[in-house]
């Protein structure tokens, strides 16, 4: 019972942090009607920066406050994911408005393979290591109550709540800010929402940053605990199921798809891996997810796509 | 030379449903055809066939597949790399598994394997849409690679991964030099491309074009959703299939006539397609990755983070095991190596399809992309030299 | 064929259908006879294009039967009704896009197709051959409607007038015993409102299909069709010929938008 329990938590954090990477897709897709291929590339982008300059400006500035090295670093890292939200929305976005969504996925590739070049010419391709002070070893709670204890990984309880709180955050963004307002409205009809006197483009670029902040988050919790490598653009692969399951329209849906994709991952892992040879974490999600579609193919909390003739 | 089809005119059906109705396009396709069975053969150099022109040629047949689903039946999809897979382990299996099989028939059991599995993961299309859809198939992606890396038998055991295929023969004709390979696969494409061709504008090409335009209206109009789609599946995954068995038998037996098991198909075909970039760390490692790999290995046991294999020229090249990416792969038998997503598959598919959008405008287009990408290559490893 | 109208060829009994809380159809019934021309009107919304949908299968009703040729269907698919020889246009126009004039009619000779894929991958033999008598019956149905001049061009590029028409022209290509007009001269001129008007006409009377047919326009309904039935939110409120249609004392109501 006590293991059954701590896989289950451990599903949960690993879903939270799902789930933020989930909202980074549903955020485009609902603001700009992109599904965000580069959604990776950007992660990994800002997470080169973070590592990099959090090394640099030591050397440059002289500081050997490691914390203040790390807030320069996030805010410079967070101020590039600007720069290259405005760039895209500039070169990608505008010149595409109203072209068919596979347009755009393909023109999200590009941008992928862009990011993830500049990246490593800018950054380098050696593996980097973040520092931002998580805590490293794990604790054991509850011994009192399941004999043994319940293992608790700090890093991720700590990743989980970061991730958590800026889900959140986001959430009461859309909901109640005038700007969240105006996304949604984009997101029903760009052409509508134009006409009523909202800047499609400022729109856009906001959007854009919203979602390359969440990939610094996400960038820098997973970047900390694997190091900063190309490997880490495939992280967003993981939250590609999270979006198909949880409906790619829906922040609800994003949250709990992550929550389950987490928890039904590391179940399965734990309990089917050994039968099969184990590593079955990475399709098992898809084929949840996948199996979830059969039922309801616009996904958990999704808009219904009903056809009219 | 002007491009329409004004004052020319046709006096039966027949010519007019022949198969380049405008002349033009009969004198283009005939000019490229003469061009790439006779003018490349004398142009071309050794090199030129082996690290250019062969892997243009399989490629194009895989993205000819992919333009099948995504272009004429609307199915976006992004699991294309896995039916290469699935074709080259298969074609593998049966020729080495039953004795005296022609190379023909297991490239083409490769292909029909692979239209089976397309089949079986093109059900969810029946209920699934759009981006849904496309990210439904990525399933396949992953799970087929976990199938091979995972299940020995599809390589045969072999305890070093790679296994060799000898003497290549169809039909008394002994496909050894580079220029064999080239033809074979140019006769190989040339015909595959007719029969794409002749699909498209028969009935069929019409069902997955309804389908792809407007799925109520042709269900109204007596089109079963079920069989056009499934149909489409299964065509295109046989082609790309057919493309991965080529890749497995006819491209990475160069020079040293093996056959690499495990996962490196999937690593090769998306290895292969990494956009070029600037940085000379990348481009050996797509020169590892495409010529020196089955002559690659770990430095040692304990050190995993460099490898060390011959380039193209024969030159020896160590390359750190992090620009390769998908160490796991290239490590197949030390243990069993922690399972990493693997990275590079996204990037396999992708160009494929953005080649196969593209070539819903015009197919020559497809053909000059991926040109311009291998030309890219060619030039920078010249340079290296 | 000279214009008998015969039987009961297709019979609605009892149909209900509603989407949610929205009831589109409630307890409907009526009946086609062979060859007639059979006018479907009522206001915005009536669930007119519904009842359509439902005939042919694309919406399934959740109460109620559709009797073919003396046959029961409780659940009709498109596919059925396609292959029981039921074609339609639609009301926002349906064309395949990316196609030209031509292959989209070519779509409607589908159910005739006999080859299989392989042969049509080789465009050997029966495939060849098939492709070439289907393209001639497309033909004729071309010089029927009057549009040889466009054949080639993709139906995206067609006027709206132009596209009715296409969609009329793919419907007829499956030869239809029964076709389905949903509003086919909505946003037309009056010119090409006589046009379709002839069109309809004629189809009517040299290849004797039965037609139902949804138009808004009260003149031309009145004068092409034999018998009428009005809906409105739903229910049937009138049924019989023109004439006395527009005399019953509910159907004026539901037109001048008196409350009930
Ligand atoms: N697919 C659907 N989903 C939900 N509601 C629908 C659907 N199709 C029709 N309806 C509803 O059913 C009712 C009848 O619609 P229907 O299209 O049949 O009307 P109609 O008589 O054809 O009107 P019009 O003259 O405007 O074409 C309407 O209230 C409509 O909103
Ligand atoms: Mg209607």
């Amino acid at each position: 019972m006590g293991f059954f329990i701590e896989t289950l938590i451990g599903g949960l954090m690993a879903g939270m942090l799902y789930s933020l990477v989930a909202l980074g897709f549903v955020l485009i897709y609902k603001a700009s009607g992109v599904f965000n291929f580069a959604q990776g590339a950007m992660l990994l982008f800002a997470a080169l920066a973070m590592a990099r300059f959090s090394a640099w400006i030591p050397e440059w500035l002289g500081i050997d406050s490691l914390w203040l090295a790390n807030v320069i670093a996030f805010f410079i890292a967070g101020a590039l994911m600007y720069l290259v939200a405005w760039l895209i929305e500039r070169l990608v976005l505008r010149p595409l408005v109203n072209q068919e969504g596979a347009t755009l996925l393909m023109a999200t590739l590009g941008i992928a393979y862009v990011l993830e070049g500049l990246g490593t010419s800018i950054f380098g391709t050696a593996i980097y290591k973040i520092d931002v002070g998580m805590p490293k070893e794990p604790v054991l709670i509850l011994e009192g109550i399941f004999e043994g204890g319940l293992l608790i990984n700090k890093e991720d309880f700590v990743a989980a709540l970061i991730a958590a709180v800026l889900v959140a955050l986001l959430t009461l963004f859309f909901q109640k800010t005038v700007t969240g307002r105006a996304l949604r409205a984009v997101a029903d009809d760009h052409q509508a929402a134009q006409s009523i006197g909202i800047p499609l483009n400022h729109i856009w670029v906001i959007v854009w940053f919203v979602a390359g902040v969440v990939a610094l988050v996400a960038g820098v919790i997973w970047g900390s605990k694997l190091g900063v490598q190309f490997s880490l653009a495939t992280v967003a692969l993981r939250g590609l199921p999270v979006v198909i399951l949880g409906g790619l329209t829906s922040i609800p849906g994003a949250i709990i798809g992550g929550l389950i994709i987490g928890v039904g991952e590391k179940l399965s892992e734990v309990y089917l891996g050994p039968m099969v040879g184990g590593g079955i974490e990475i399709w098992f999600a898809y084929q949840l997810a996948l199996v979830f579609l059969l039922f309801r193919p616009q996904g958990l909390f999704g808009e219904k796509i009903i056809d009219r003739v | 030379m002007l491009y329409r089809e004004n004052g020319q005119f046709k006096t039966s059906y027949a010519a007019d449903q022949q198969i380049f109705p405008i002349a033009q396009d009969r004198w283009a396709i005939l000019g490229i055809l003469v061009f790439a069975f006779v003018g490349i053969p004398l142009l071309g150099d050794e090199y030129l066939f082996r690290a250019i022109l062969i892997p243009f040629l399989i490629l194009s047949l895989a993205a000819l597949g992919v333009n099948i689903l995504v272009g004429f039946c609307g199915q976006i999809t992004l699991g294309a790399g896995a039916f290469m897979a699935v074709g080259a382990y298969a074609a593998y299996n049966f020729h080495i598994r039953i004795e005296g099989l022609p190379l023909l028939v297991s490239i083409l059991l490769g292909g029909l394997t692979s239209a089976l599995v397309g089949i079986v993961f093109g059900i969810p299309s029946l209920r699934v849409r759009g981006l849904y859809l496309a990210v439904a198939t990525l399933a396949a992606q992953f799970f087929t690679d976990w199938v091979f890396l995972r299940i020995p038998w599809f390589t045969n055991n072999a305890s070093s991964g790679s296994v060799s295929v000898s003497n290549l023969q169809i039909m008394g004709w002994e496909i050894a030099t580079p220029f064999d390979k080239y033809m074979f696969c140019l006769v190989w494409l040339t015909i595959s491309a007719l029969l794409a061709k002749n699909m498209t504008r028969s009935a069929i090409g019409r069902q997955w074009m309804a389908i792809r335009d407007m799925d109520v209206a042709a269900e109204v109009i007596g089109i079963r959703p079920l069989f056009a789609k499934l149909s489409a599946f299964a065509v295109s995954s046989f082609f790309v299939g057919t493309a991965g068995a080529l890749w497995g038998f006819i491209h990475l037996s160069v020079g040293a006539g093996r056959f690499l098991g495990r996962s490196f198909v999937p690593v090769a075909v998306h290895g292969h397609y990494r956009r070029p970039r600037l940085d000379h760390g990348q481009l050996l490692r797509r020169s590892l990755h495409r010529h020196a790999a089955d002559r690659v290995e770990p430095v040692s046991a304990g050190d995993r983070r460099t490898v060390r294999g011959h380039d193209f020229d024969g030159r020896r090249v160590a390359c750190r095991v992090d620009h390769l990416r998908l160490t796991d792969h290239f490590f197949p038998d030390q243990g069993a190596p922690r399972y990493r997503p693997p990275v590079v598959h996204r990037q396999g598919k992708t160009p494929a399809l953005a080649i196969s959008a593209l070539s819903r405008a015009g197919e020559p287009v497809s053909l000059l992309l991926e040109l311009l990408s291998q030309t890219h290559h060619y030039y920078f490893n010249k340079r290296r030299h | 064929m000279s214009r008998e109208i015969g039987e009961v060829i297709l019979d609605l009994k009892n149909v209900s259908l509603a989407f949610g809380g929205v009831k589109a159809l409630t307890d409907i019934s009526f009946d086609v006879r062979e060859h007639e021309i059979r006018a479907i009107i009522g206001p915005n919304g009536a669930g007119k294009s519904s009842m359509l949908n439902v005939i042919n299968g694309v919406y399934r009703p959740q109460q109620g039967e559709i009797i073919l040729r003396g046959k029961h269907f409780s659940k009709m698919n498109p596919y059925k009704a396609a292959r029981a020889g039921i074609s339609r246009t639609f009301q926002n126009i349906a064309l395949f896009k990316g196609m030209n004039v031509i292959d989209n009619m070519m779509t409607g000779r589908n159910l005739k197709i006999r080859s299989n894929l392989i042969q049509q991958a080789l465009w050997w033999g029966p495939a060849r051959r098939e492709e070439l008598e289907h393209r001639a019956k497309v033909e004729e149905i071309i010089d029927f409607l009057e549009i040889q001049h466009i054949r080639k061009t993709p139906v995206g590029r067609l006027p709206y007038g132009l596209q009715k028409r296409v969609d009329l022209g793919r419907a007829l290509a499956m030869e239809p015993s029964i076709l389905l007009l949903d509003e086919p001269m909505a946003g037309m001129n009056v010119e090409e409102k006589q046009d379709m008007c002839r069109f309809v006409l004629d189809i009517n009377d040299q290849f004797g299909t039965t037609i139902v047919l949804i138009e808004h326009d009260m003149a031309v309904v009145m004068d092409i069709s034999d018998r009428v039935v009005v809906l409105d939110y739903g229910r049937k409120i009138g049924d019989g010929l023109p004439d006395e249609v527009r005399a019953n004392p509910e159907v004026i109501s539901a037109y001048l938008g008196a409350s009930h």
